[in-house]
């Protein structure tokens, strides 16, 4: 009958005949029904297996006890143990003996990424080059306010780092401040100043930016002898550095330079161990629970300082 | 058997009945589904989603505007987030040229996606500069988007983050 569905005089009928239409009798095709059963099976089977009905307070849970949150939870699992030797081993090396292990750099360096994305870019961008006019340091051109070494890096992140230069509106004559704009400027492109150096000395510029002009890393100022600029190298900018100062909290109009601080914790840690270092002694030797309480920020965790110095130092061929 | 659209004999047999059955069985379910959607939890109906629709223009501005500010910010949570136990949550803000920004306020505003009635804002004070801090504690586990929102004078900022709190 199936070949003659074409031919409704050839078909049987359901002997229904709706307001003179004929009902016909033609089969469905087989391999139609065999799919229809075999979607109705798997419905079956599917519905044994999985969680699939709801009740009043929960649903069926299914022979395979499988849950969405159970699979992510095992997949979370896996790559935790695959990551579990590197994270351990990781925890107990130094930032040196990182760098010296090509197979823990290249692992440090791959899951700083993210870290650095969450913590680190929205200042100093996702390269380590922030946006034009953003005011922050960049990380990529080798020049370090608080110094460019390994330890010097992870103490600044551990740490944190707030500049700070006094408004100089009050204190300086607008034709010194003139002098003094010129004298940076001058500085920046090797040109000799000496009426601005005689100036920047007297007025006592280089108790922070040192005698030379090239900054005093201890105390995180800035390089005037290159063309780095911590801010902008403008002379609208530069001149309201001079006026307004940096983190001077009795200007308004200061600039603000503070790098916060990610883990007060290993703060303290690092600044014993230099401490016990300077005076002879063993670092593995601190007792921690004088110099620990407890009560210590942690906003990242020791490994993920350790991961971000690593991370940052490659970035502008760190010292 | 002459059937017509007037003929009611259709309802005697059960197949054709089970068929309505089943039909008004799942209406009824969508019903149900639809009324829990919209009693509980309320985030997963958005009330006001045609007038969110219309201010859709005026909501790009905004975050042209912003751009346009040059303002940065970045938000520190603590590394160990803990349910019920106030934590110090910070923001360090600043505007273009590392300006410092004499702000009007400073808030934080917790969202629960999963649950609007779980959502709370508290003020931030100043505290070194450029740097604005408070106490927080999370009532509940799992997942919260933070909204921090600086004003000065018509000028508006957010710094967002999503983030897990641990049991």
């Amino acid at each position: 009958m199936a070949d003659n569905k074409n031919e409704p005089t050839q078909v049987g009928d359901t002997g229904h005949v709706w307001d003179g239409i004929r009902e016909l009798d033609n089969p469905c095709p087989r391999w139609w029904l065999n799919a229809l059963y075999l979607s109705g099976v798997i419905v079956v089977v599917y519905f044994i297996l999985y969680p699939s009905l709801p009740l009043v307070h929960d649903s069926t849970k299914g022979l395979l006890g499988w849950t969405q949150i159970g699979e992510y939870k095992e997949d979370l699992a896996k790559v935790q143990a695959k990551r579990a030797p590197f994270e351990d081993k990781l925890a107990k090396m130094s930032v040196d003996e990182i760098l010296a292990d090509k197979e823990m750099l290249n692992y440090a360096i791959g899951s700083s990424k993210v870290l650095y994305g969450d913590n680190c870019a929205a200042c100093h961008g996702a390269g380590g080059a922030p946006a034009e006019g953003a005011g922050y340091p960049n990380l990529t051109d080798d020049d370090w306010l608080y110094g460019g070494t390994v330890d010097e890096i992870q103490m600044s992140i551990a740490k944190g780092r707030q500049g700070l230069m006094p408004a100089h509106e009050k204190l300086l004559k607008p034709e010194e401040v003139d002098q003094l704009v010129k004298f940076v400027i001058d500085s920046s492109n090797g040109v000799k100043n000496e009426a601005g150096h005689a100036l920047f000395t007297a007025k006592g510029c280089f108790a922070c930016h040192g005698a030379d002009a090239k900054g005093i890393k201890e105390m995180g100022s800035a390089n005037l002898t290159d063309k780095i600029w911590r801010f902008s190298g403008e002379e609208s900018e530069i001149r309201k550095t001079i006026l307004h100062g940096v983190n001077d909290a009795n200007d308004k109009q200061t600039r603000v330079a503070v790098m916060p601080q990610w883990s007060q914790k290993l703060a303290v840690m690092l600044e014993a161990k230099a401490y016990a270092i300077a005076d002879g002694e063993d670092p593995n030797e601190i007792d921690w629970s004088d110099e620990l309480d407890g009560t210590e920020a942690e906003r990242l965790s020791e490994t993920d300082i350790k991961k971000l110095t690593v991370y940052v130092h490659q970035f502008g061929g760190g010292q | 058997m002459n059937i017509s659209q007037s003929n009611k004999e259709a309802f005697k047999n059960p197949w054709v009945l089970g068929m309505l059955l089943f039909l008004a069985t799942f209406l009824t379910a969508n019903g149900i589904f639809i009324y829990l959607a919209f009693s509980s939890p309320p985030n997963l109906v958005v009330e006001d989603f045609y007038e969110r629709g219309e201010h859709y223009i005026e909501a790009h501005e905004l975050v042209e505007k912003q751009k346009a500010l040059g303002w940065t910010g970045q938000i520190m949570t603590p590394a160990n987030t803990r349910v019920n136990e106030h934590q110090q949550y910070e923001v360090l803000i600043q505007g273009k040229h590392s300006a410092a920004l004499d702000l009007d306020s400073v808030t934080l505003h917790a969202y629960r996606p999963s649950d609007a009635r779980a959502d709370f804002a508290v003020e931030m004070e100043p505290s070194n500069p450029g740097m604005y801090g408070a106490d927080v504690s999370f009532n509940l586990p799992g997942i919260w988007d933070v909204i921090i929102v600086a004003k000065k004078d018509e000028h508006e900022f957010m710094v967002t983050k999503r983030m897990t709190i641990s049991p």
